[in-house]
């Protein structure tokens, strides 16, 4: 434990000091620069005396505009759309994540843990939030897990935007959806019209190949095709500093293909991804996870105030976990197989009234796990049928309630009801109050139910937020939001199945400017505390992020910056881990040379030194992350 | 040695881009001052069926949800389209919107998107919106390399009994019946 105490603690009061100038000198920084810009001219031109064709042919300087939410849920939701993946360089879900306000990664050189609003455990496998790709729910049903980083579906270049919505989402999403809601839109192939080539190269000899086709046709159909690989020989880190032990880790490999299609109503849409990885801390084992999904959508008006919609789905994954030993027995595979239906009528009939009724089947038909050197075998099903309905009515001009609920039937009589019911209050132009409620469940994961000499439970949320969204003029707007959440029966990884209460308070100012430069500044606290009064670990009571976007010669060349600062959290062993401050610089230069692309990243520009919070299970309390890195892409348009 | 002169580089860098550099043409107008014009060419390029015309002296153009024009909207206020005055309102009540000629929808979630266009049913107004995910509007709008064009969806405008000008289809960028 000493020489654990050592390791972390030298770093710390360096970093400290390092971390407040940094923080300083980049804060002055950005108010300069936003300074320099609120300068810029604001004259209005009368081009309505042009001829219309002149105007078509006219540059137009573009508003980088706030992004505003699609789904409507009324919680504090954090938006990133595919100019900012672009203007700061992020290459994975997991980039993309660690930069929205209150969420912060924590990594083992396998998967990549999402942490927010009440949850935080490394080896959760993400398994309390859902991730939505284009409505899909892209969790495995063996694990629960989400995928952030190259073992997930998507390029990043492929994503229109991603919608963080936080606080329980089971009334909307059934069981996955508990503590949060990743909602992810993909590109359509008229966002490439034409072929898009791309080449990555990385620090730890990484290197990634893309090529995208997409088109649009004059009858309204569109195609989209994508096909990529990555390959990175990883680097050694320090897993146990005393012993000095050093391991390889993330020496990792993928394909990727992603098909969409639609025509009319449907919208069919494909993925497959496959990346093995070096297990860091038994360096012959190399873990596998495949996932596939194909997901089929139809929707359709039957009348100008009724519209149905209708999706059938079905995905598949496979862990194969090869330990590498001289025994060829020694190999575990874990087995997931599901299918799906859900249709739903959107109604507009009764006046001031959005209703929308609908039901889900969901058949998770294999849930299977096999450990050949044990041996053991556990196979089991389960099948759901799911019934919601949602009303979002109009009080007032200015005031609106939304109401819904959602019933979860499954077959090994664990059924759950859970409402939700937010009010949103427009007191006067520009200011948005929204007072949420609501209850979500989650289903203990195939993994859990395999364990079955351990407590079986449900786990429940209730949460409560206010939001105040306020527009300080057309181009800034402040976000507030205040929440308390109270989870019962929580399962950790470890013996203590009970209770989390988390409260929290979270921040967020962003502006744009005419010319193209963007700001989004954040903060969030949080403070939670388990039934025995202490504090879960890796749960920071402060996150702070900074971005700042701006063109250098109009979009011809692009600076994108960031900051992200991490608050001291527990490690597992009841030690603090210091805080930390990554700053993240991104040059992107677009049609310099016609149909070329670059992006050239510095990660972690100042070297900060920084670590992961670790699950027990990885025998360290914290593994190093990576120091100062580039990442170089070159694309290609051929249209 | 490295990390020393690294740094001041890199702040310097920083703090002496957003001086110079800006290389943007001098004719280039603001995104929001260019919709506007579109929107008061679209409107002098479509025909209103007898009955909505009528309805008034003035020509209606709407704004539903957020307004992120300011004073390039307000500057088509009183401007003649085809006889009728033009009187920019801003609305937020979807109910109002069978009071427009045109409106235009801003950034606008899927449910308030959906009582709007469920309010109009086949009612002749044209609808405008930035070429976005879920939105479902006759005009669309997209910046596309540094130009603003537009998608018609004609099958639209057709069951809203709108008569879109032959010119205003072939400026199109597409135009597509779904």
């Amino acid at each position: 434990m000493g020489g654990i105490n050592t390791y972390i603690a030298k770093p710390a009061v360096r970093l400290r000091r390092n971390n407040f100038r940094l923080l300083a000198v980049s804060l002055a920084c950005g108010v300069y620069m936003a300074a320099a810009q609120a300068k810029g001219s604001t004259e209005v031109l009368d081009v309505t005396q042009r001829p219309f064709e002149e105007l078509l042919n006219t540059e137009i300087i573009t508003a980088a505009k706030l992004a505003h939410q699609i789904s409507g849920a009324a919680s504090a939701v954090s938006i990133v759309t595919a100019q900012d993946i672009r203007a700061y360089g992020y290459r994975t879900l997991d980039d993309i994540l660690s930069s929205m306000r209150g969420l912060h990664m924590a990594h083992d050189y396998e998967y990549a843990y999402l942490g927010g609003r009440g949850y935080s455990n490394p080896k959760d496998y993400a398994g309390r939030i859902t991730l939505l790709i284009d409505g899909y729910s892209a969790a495995d049903s063996f694990f629960g897990q989400s995928f952030f980083g190259q073992d997930g579906f998507l390029d990043v270049e492929l994503i229109e935007r991603v919608e963080y919505i936080p606080g329980g989402g089971s009334s909307d999403y059934g069981g996955g959806a508990f503590l949060g809601v990743i909602n992810i839109i993909t590109k359509k192939g008229s966002d490439f019209k034409g072929t898009q080539v791309a080449l990555d190269f990385a620090s730890h000899n990484t290197q990634k190949r893309r090529v995208t086709w997409g088109q649009k046709y004059d009858n309204g159909a569109e195609l989209l095709l994508s096909a990529s690989d990555y390959n990175s020989d990883g680097r050694d880190i320090l897993i146990d500093p005393v012993a000095g032990t050093q391991a390889k880790a993330g020496e990792e490999h993928n394909q990727r293909l992603f098909i969409k299609g639609s025509y009319q109503g449907w919208t069919l849409t494909s993925a497959v991804v496959q990346r093995p990885i070096h297990y860091p801390n038994s360096p012959s084992e190399i873990d596998t996870d495949t996932s596939g999904f194909t997901s089929l959508k139809y929707d359709t008006e039957l009348s100008s105030k009724l519209k149905l919609s209708a999706h059938a789905y079905a995905g598949q994954y496979l862990f194969d976990a090869n330990l590498g030993s001289d025994s060829p027995d020694a190999v575990w595979f874990s087995t997931g197989r599901w299918w799906g239906l859900d249709t739903k009528l959107v109604s507009t009939t009764v006046d001031q009234h959005t209703l929308v009724a609908g039901a889900e089947f969901r058949d998770d038909y294999r849930q299977s796990y096999i450990i050949n050197f044990a041996p053991w075998y556990v196979d089991s099903s389960r099948k759901t049928l799911s019934l919601y309905a949602y009303d979002d009515i109009t009080l007032a001009p200015n005031v609106q309630l939304n109401l819904g609920l959602r019933h979860d039937r499954r077959d090994n009589d664990t059924s759950s009801t859970n409402p939700r019911a937010a009010l949103i209050y427009t007191p006067w132009a520009g200011s948005t109050f929204k007072l949420s409620s609501g209850i979500a469940h989650r289903q203990p994961t195939a993994d859990r139910e395999s364990e079955w000499w351990k407590p079986y439970r449900i786990e429940r949320v209730h949460t409560t937020e206010l939001v105040w969204e306020q527009r300080l003029d057309q181009s800034t707007r402040l976000t507030s939001s205040i929440y308390h959440y109270d989870i019962d029966q929580i399962m950790q990884q470890g013996p203590d199945d009970g209770k989390l209460f988390t409260k929290g308070a979270e921040f967020e100012l962003e502006r744009q400017w005419s010319g193209g430069s963007q700001l989004r500044m954040s903060y969030a606290w949080q403070l939670a505390r388990d039934q025995n009064d202490q504090s879960p670990f890796n749960l920071p009571r402060h996150n702070a992020k900074f971005n700042y976007t701006t063109p250098l010669a109009g979009e011809y060349l692009r600076l994108g910056m960031e900051l992200q600062y991490l608050g001291s959290r527990l490690g597992y062993d009841g030690q603090e881990v210091p805080d930390t401050t990554v700053a993240n610089l991104t040059l992107t230069s677009k049609n310099w040379w016609p149909n070329w692309q670059l992006s050239l990243s510095l990660r972690n520009a100042f070297n900060s030194s920084n670590a992961d919070v670790q699950n027990p299970a990885n025998g360290a309390p914290t593994f190093p992350r990576d120091g100062r890195n580039l990442w170089l892409q070159i694309s290609r348009d051929f249209k | 040695m490295m990390r020393r002169t690294f740094i001041p580089l890199l702040l310097s860098l920083l703090v002496a881009l957003p001086m110079g550099l800006r290389a943007q043409t001098p004719e280039a107008v603001p995104e929001n001052t260019m919709k506007a014009a579109y929107l008061y060419n679209f409107a002098l390029l479509t025909t209103w069926p007898e009955s909505a015309s009528a309805s008034g002296p003035d020509f209606n153009l709407c704004i539903y949800g957020q307004d992120e024009f300011g004073p390039a909207l307000d500057k088509l206020n009183g401007k003649d389209v085809n006889g009728q005055k033009v009187r920019v309102l801003r609305l937020d009540r979807p109910e109002d919107a069978l009071r427009c000629q045109l409106i235009f929808i801003s950034d606008a979630s899927a449910s308030s998107l959906a009582r709007l266009t469920g309010a109009l049913g086949h009612s002749p107004v044209l609808t405008v919106a930035d070429d976005k995910p879920g939105q479902s509007a006759m005009i669309s709008l997209t910046p596309q390399n540094q130009r603003l064009t537009f998608t018609i969806n004609a099958s639209a405008t057709k069951s809203a009994k709108l008569q879109l000008s032959s010119k205003l289809m072939r400026l199109a960028a597409l135009v597509v019946n779904p």
